[in-house]
């Protein structure tokens, strides 16, 4: 048996990875990806917290994170193809669009 | 058995995370992500949650990091910046993320409760179970959810259209002649063998201005 905290250091150390990908990174694509990485270690705490709980709510709330993700991917990169047909660039610097 | 299969899943899952963020090209991103969320699909099995675990292997390996990839090929986006990271800023970033795991590290090491074994599961929760409380205490979130994705497929295609009208017209024109003439490959270089052939029935001479092109570009 593994106690809960292993799951938890594990959810911790991918959401810092990922939150440091979203933060330090130029390349809008692995910008996008980090935040995929953020939301599957949210899916792994709601899954741990489930499983030690004895509660289904975990799975039931990590089906919908997973179905708002595939919905959130396909507009990023639904305004990405936009962005690169006009802008051609894919640096988060460059695109300072929506900038006062 | 439990915790060595844990150590292992969490060491690779971390190791190509990490990867993800540190890679130089897109596509080594990519794949890294793919063997991340292979690990954690197997992570979610050791959780007693084998749906979950299929749904992610569907979902995010089948359809999300293939969409990205897709992108990411098609789009021909591979030239990366010679700065990988972020020069104006950087230090901020660095040190927000720092701030976020020394919290996230002492919140987690300071709870005495999570640090209990996890107790056996009496019974381990199955898909019948899972979809009879999916269907019927989340039967809303479930349909706002479908709503929700239906609502991003239209968004997403409307994004991603060529709002161009003006080579429209050649792009359409250009169908015809490539499925009547099966063995050719449509090429620029071909088009002016190709149109003339349809010529008694269509009329259209060949053109080879900037509409031709434009529309061969796709």
């Amino acid at each position: 048996m593994i106690p809960l905290s292993w799951y938890l250091f594990l959810a911790a150390v991918l959401f810092v990875t990922g939150a440091a990908g979203v933060l330090l990174r130029r390349n809008v694509l692995i910008v996008l990806m980090s935040l995929e990485l953020m939301l599957n270690s949210v899916n792994i705490n709601l899954l741990a917290f489930g499983h030690a709980m004895q509660d289904l709510r975990g799975q039931i709330i990590a089906i919908f994170v997973i179905a708002i993700t595939a919905a959130e991917v396909a507009v990023a990169l639904g305004i990405l193809v936009a962005l690169l047909r006009r802008k051609h660039t894919l640096e988060v610097d460059d695109l300072t669009v929506l900038k006062g | 058995m439990e915790r060595e299969f844990f150590l292992l899943l969490a060491t690779v899952a971390t190791g190509s995370g990490f990867l993800v963020v540190v890679a130089k090209d897109p596509i080594h991103s990519a794949l890294a992500l793919v063997a991340c969320f292979v690990q954690i699909a197997a992570l979610f099995i050791l959780l007693g949650a084998p749906f979950l675990a299929v749904i992610q292997i569907f979902v995010y390996v089948g359809a999300v990091m293939v969409l990205f990839l897709f992108v990411i090929m098609m789009l021909n986006v591979r030239q990366e910046a010679l700065t990988r990271f972020i020069p104006s800023g950087a230090i901020a970033a660095f040190v927000v993320t720092l701030v976020l795991a020394v919290e996230m590290g002492l919140l987690l090491s300071w709870s005495s409760d999570l640090h209990q074994l996890m107790a056996p599961a009496a019974e381990p929760p199955s898909v019948n179970a899972l979809s009879l409380a999916l269907f019927q205490d989340y039967l809303l979130p479930f349909e706002v959810a479908s709503v929700i994705l239906l609502v991003a497929l239209v968004g997403a295609v409307i994004l991603a259209r060529d709002d161009e009208k003006a080579d429209a017209s050649p792009r359409r024109a250009l169908h015809p002649a490539q499925g009547r003439v099966p063995g050719r490959v449509a090429t620029p270089d071909t088009m002016p063998d190709i149109l003339p052939d349809n010529g008694p029935d269509t009329g259209r001479e060949p053109d080879n201005g900037p509409g031709t092109s434009g529309g061969m570009r796709r």
